[in-house]
């Protein structure tokens, strides 16, 4: 019965991201891409396009666009240097560099860095986030098109175990999440100046969750969630639209998801599947599965059908999108922070030793390559211009076949 | 005025007959030259508006004129360009009629001094741009108002080139932190235009600028790592002389350097390194670098250095509490009178105050429970002049931070990490006896890493040395060992 499940789910087909660009955190927030034809094993000596070396530490993912890949880094005493670093996709050339100095707190839990929120490209302008509240915005060639010191903004902003929430791009606004103990919100700022658009008030919670995008009914949501519950906020003006609280409060790191459906998909004590209803009503709960509720960082993943939620630990298990039924699970060597991606009918999941597993989407999952490049690597990868990202606290790795 | 300057630049050039550059200092100016002493005193308070930050006003300044005589149509144009201690300040224009020179001599050089004049004048109006453009940056405020204008007057510092990184370095002296990140990318593109096109910043300039202890503490940190980048035995060169920098990365770049040269040098004996190390140890004010280089000492044969001494730790203290926490509702509260203070001296080797010691309650959860309570703590420090001070704390837990009855800092955060100097109140200490109130809170939250309930706090300069100072509080208080805390497992 699971095999049929499976196979079911294979062929439907979800929504992907875009062939050749890896936007943001999970690439166009489904952590899918349409490439085919990419490596399937690698190693340091192997099907490594290029590498190039980093200023410093991050956790925060590579994102790609206009053949250009982008990275934050950070290092200095205290982690003060906070840098924003811009390469050819092809070749590994660094095409600039810049850096500024934090200016909020860069107290942290020695996992995480400075450069943990992974940074979003329009293809015009990279917009790039740190965990000190540093905001800035470079166009492609490097040039300065506006920086905000949220701290200096906010000052009673702070995390000291480290934030990690990313931006997002809507329509016209880059959607900032600062939920943290001092004053919170999500913030809709305009691309060109780097001013608020609007700014919805949030909970004072320590949060490292990343707001999704959904689409429908012409309007655009940001489904965010903390601690206590996930929310939808009109991305036009931040207003609130709806809410799901449920059981045993929301995940606030795993972050929610939106199926090809528009459902909405909400770690938490559970994993719940949500049909949002119209404005200001309660959300019809689909199914909740606890076998999906994944633990600790990864994100859960919607592809061809099928929910992924992987856990930390390295177990991940498949579930039928429709009903959350559990339809298989395995292995693979953990330990996890980075967040599963897919492309061409393989899961990629890199773990923080750097071996990234490659399973093979089928009846059964087969792990199909462990591929360990020996390096520290806890951010998400991404997949673009028929390559895989990765990037470690020391370099940029661009796998592909040369 | 100055932009009418600039844009008749070029079309001066072919009818121009005079052009000189004019030095003298600005005393003199106004006596002794009569061609400009018009001018001068019509514009001399225009002139001290606008220069305040640039002249000295106790020592010597340097004023600097380059003039340009134009004859249009019968009348003579003077073009003036006032510049005071190397800082562009005025660009006059004014129709005239000279006598006080001998054109037919001077015109003899006119070709040559038409050329430096015109490239210097070009420089100088470059410079007024530059200097257009760092004010426009600074002047960008919160939530990014004047961003649009900033990033248009930020690629004119960056395409002004290296030439105007002296100025965008000097820039940084009164700048907030919004605008020393706009000149930091801004000097960040150009140092990467320079190396693309095979070039080298000036070093010379760099390390000058290094070398002043009077510039920004900032800019001269950013400026050591461009000459590092620039030249890498720039390094070698200046930092041993500079381990009491005032500032404190420099001084931090500099112990770090003598560290690594005294761990490395062929005549490394005990005894010298003893002394070698102890030398770095009064310098030093980084706390990480003070842990290192009181463990090395320690490790060859030097005793334990006093690190509570050296960094500023108070521990002596009275005590209050505990008070009522639950609900989060302390942090907020206004200060309960105090009847009775506990005296408590803390035994521990980095001052670190465990509050359920002090105050006497028991630690832990209980029935599945933990009480949100708050403590007070006091301290009186007697310094023998009035001067600025930093109170340093760090607690795991929420915190406020009182100085002579002001609340002077506050952040209300629990279980999320704790280390020495995590939150620092700016305060100036007045000559004789001042008053340190802390109110340390606990939460209700029972997990096991929210147990702890405890602080440190030290009072030191801004670079984080110890001052004069004496703890008058709790004096004949013996000092309580408190049981293995995080620090200790760090070190």
């Amino acid at each position: 019965m699971n095999s049929l499940r499976t196979i079911a789910c294979m062929l439907i087909v979800g929504t992907v991201a875009s062939a050749a660009e890896w936007t943001q955190f999970r690439g166009n927030g489904t952590a899918v891409s349409n490439e085919t034809g990419l490596p399937v094993k690698w190693g340091k000596d192997q099907n490594i396009r290029w590498k190039a070396e980093l200023p410093g530490r991050g956790l925060s993912g590579v994102v790609v666009a206009g053949g250009r890949a982008y990275v934050t880094a950070c290092d200095g005493p205290d982690q003060t240097r906070l840098y924003v670093l811009c390469f050819d996709a092809k070749t590994g050339t660094k095409l600039w560099q810049r850096s500024i100095w934090a200016t909020g707190g860069t107290n942290c839990h020695p996992k995480t860095s400075m450069a943990a929120p992974t940074p979003v490209a329009d293809g015009k302008a990279i917009y790039a986030l740190f965990a000190t509240a540093d905001l800035v915005a470079y166009d492609t060639d490097g040039n300065l098109l506006w920086y905000r010191s949220l701290t200096g903004d906010y000052p009673t902003i702070t995390n000291q175990v480290g934030m990690a929430s990313s931006p997002v791009l809507a329509p016209g606004a880059l959607i900032v999440p600062m939920d943290n103990s001092g004053e919170s919100f999500l913030a809709g700022i305009d691309l060109k100046t780097g001013k608020n658009l609007w700014k919805a008030e949030r909970p004072r919670e320590i949060n490292w969750a990343t707001p999704a995008i959904r689409t429908a009914g012409g309007k655009t949501e940001i489904i965010f969630q903390g601690q206590e519950e996930l929310v939808a906020y009109d991305a036009t003006n931040g207003q609130r639209r709806w809410s799901y609280t449920g059981e045993g409060g929301r995940s606030s790191i795993p972050s929610p998801i939106v199926g090809p459906d528009g459902e909405v998909l909400t770690p938490g004590g559970d994993l719940v599947a949500l049909k949002p209803a119209e404005e200001g009503q309660t959300p019809t709960v689909l199914w909740k599965a606890s076998k999906l509720k994944g633990g600790g960082y990864p994100t859960p993943l919607y592809y061809q059908g099928c929910v992924y939620a992987l856990n930390s630990t390295g177990i991940l298990v498949c579930g039928d999108g429709k009903d959350g039924k559990e339809l298989w699970r395995e292995r693979v060597k953990g330990p996890i922070a980075a967040s599963p991606v897919a492309a061409d009918g393989r899961i990629y999941i890199v773990n923080e030793k750097g071996l990234t597993s490659v399973v093979k989407l089928g009846d059964k999952p087969m792990i199909e390559a462990e591929n360990d490049l020996g390096d520290d690597i806890l951010a998400t990868p991404a997949i673009a211009n028929g390559c895989i990202f990765l990037r470690s606290d020391k370099f940029l790795y661009c796998i592909g076949s040369k | 005025m100055e932009l009418g300057f600039r844009l008749r630049i070029p079309a001066i050039q072919a009818s121009c007959q005079l052009n000189f550059a004019w030095r003298n200092s600005f005393q003199e100016s106004n006596k002794n030259n009569n061609l400009f002493a018009g001018m001068l005193c019509a514009k001399q308070h225009v002139v001290r508006q606008r220069v305040t930050s640039w002249f000295d006003a106790s020592g010597r300044n340097e004023l600097l004129f380059f003039v340009a005589l134009v004859d249009w149509s019968g009348r003579s144009i003077q073009f003036v360009l006032a510049v005071l201690n190397r800082h562009l300040f005025r660009i006059f224009s004014l129709f005239a009629t000279v006598h006080a020179f001998d054109f037919r001599e001077v015109r003899m050089r006119s070709a040559i001094l038409l050329s430096v004049a015109i490239l210097l004048s070009n420089a100088l109006v470059q410079a007024a741009e530059v200097d257009d453009a760092l004010a426009a940056i600074k002047a960008v405020k919160r939530e990014g108002a004047g961003n649009e204008t900033a990033a248009a007057r930020w690629k004119e510092l960056v395409k002004a080139g290296p030439a105007a990184i002296p100025s965008i370095l000097a820039a940084f002296d009164g700048a907030d932190a919004t605008a020393a990140n706009w000149f930091r990318s801004a000097v960040d593109a150009i140092a990467e235009n320079e190396g693309k096109a095979g070039r080298k910043l000036s070093a010379d300039t760099l390390e000058s600028f290094v070398k002043e202890a009077k510039n920004d503490p900032r800019a001269r940190v950013f400026a050591f790592e461009l000459l590092d980048r620039t030249d890498p035995d720039a390094r070698k060169r200046i930092l041993p002389v500079m381990i009491n920098d005032p500032g404190a990365g420099i001084r931090r770049e500099a112990i770090e350097h003598a560290i690594k040269a005294a761990d490395v040098s062929s005549d490394n004996s005990n005894e010298k390194l003893r002394a070698a190390f102890g030398k770095l140890f009064v310098a030093a004010r980084d706390v990480e670098q003070v842990e290192a280089i009181a463990k090395k000492l320690k490790a060859i044969g030097a005793g334990e250095p006093d690190v509570i001494k050296h960094l500023g730790l108070i521990t002596r203290w009275e005590v209050a509490g505990p008070f009522d926490n639950s609900g989060l509702k302390g942090f907020a509260a206004p200060l309960p009178k105090i009847e009775a203070w506990k005296e408590h001296a803390t035994g521990h080797d980095r001052g670190l105050v465990d509050l359920y010691t002090a105050t006497g309650k028991t630690k832990g959860v209980k029935d599945k429970k933990k009480d949100g309570v708050y403590a007070l703590c006091r301290t009186v420090i007697e310094s023998p002049t009035e001067r600025p001070a930093h109170i340093r704390a760090g607690t795991e837990n929420a915190i406020k931070i009182y100085f002579n009855g002001q609340e002077m800092f506050g952040r209300e955060e629990y279980h999320h990490g704790q280390k020495l100097d995590q939150h620092v109140a700016n305060v100036t200490l007045k000559k004789g006896k001042n008053e340190i109130l802390l109110k340390v809170l606990q939460d209700e939250a029972t997990q096991e890493w929210t147990v702890d309930w405890h602080f440190h706090c030290r009072v030191c300069d801004e670079i984080g040395g110890a001052i004069p100072m004496t703890v008058v509080t709790a004096p004949k208080a013996i000092p309580v060992a408190p049981k293995p805390m995080p620090m200790e497992d760090k070190k």
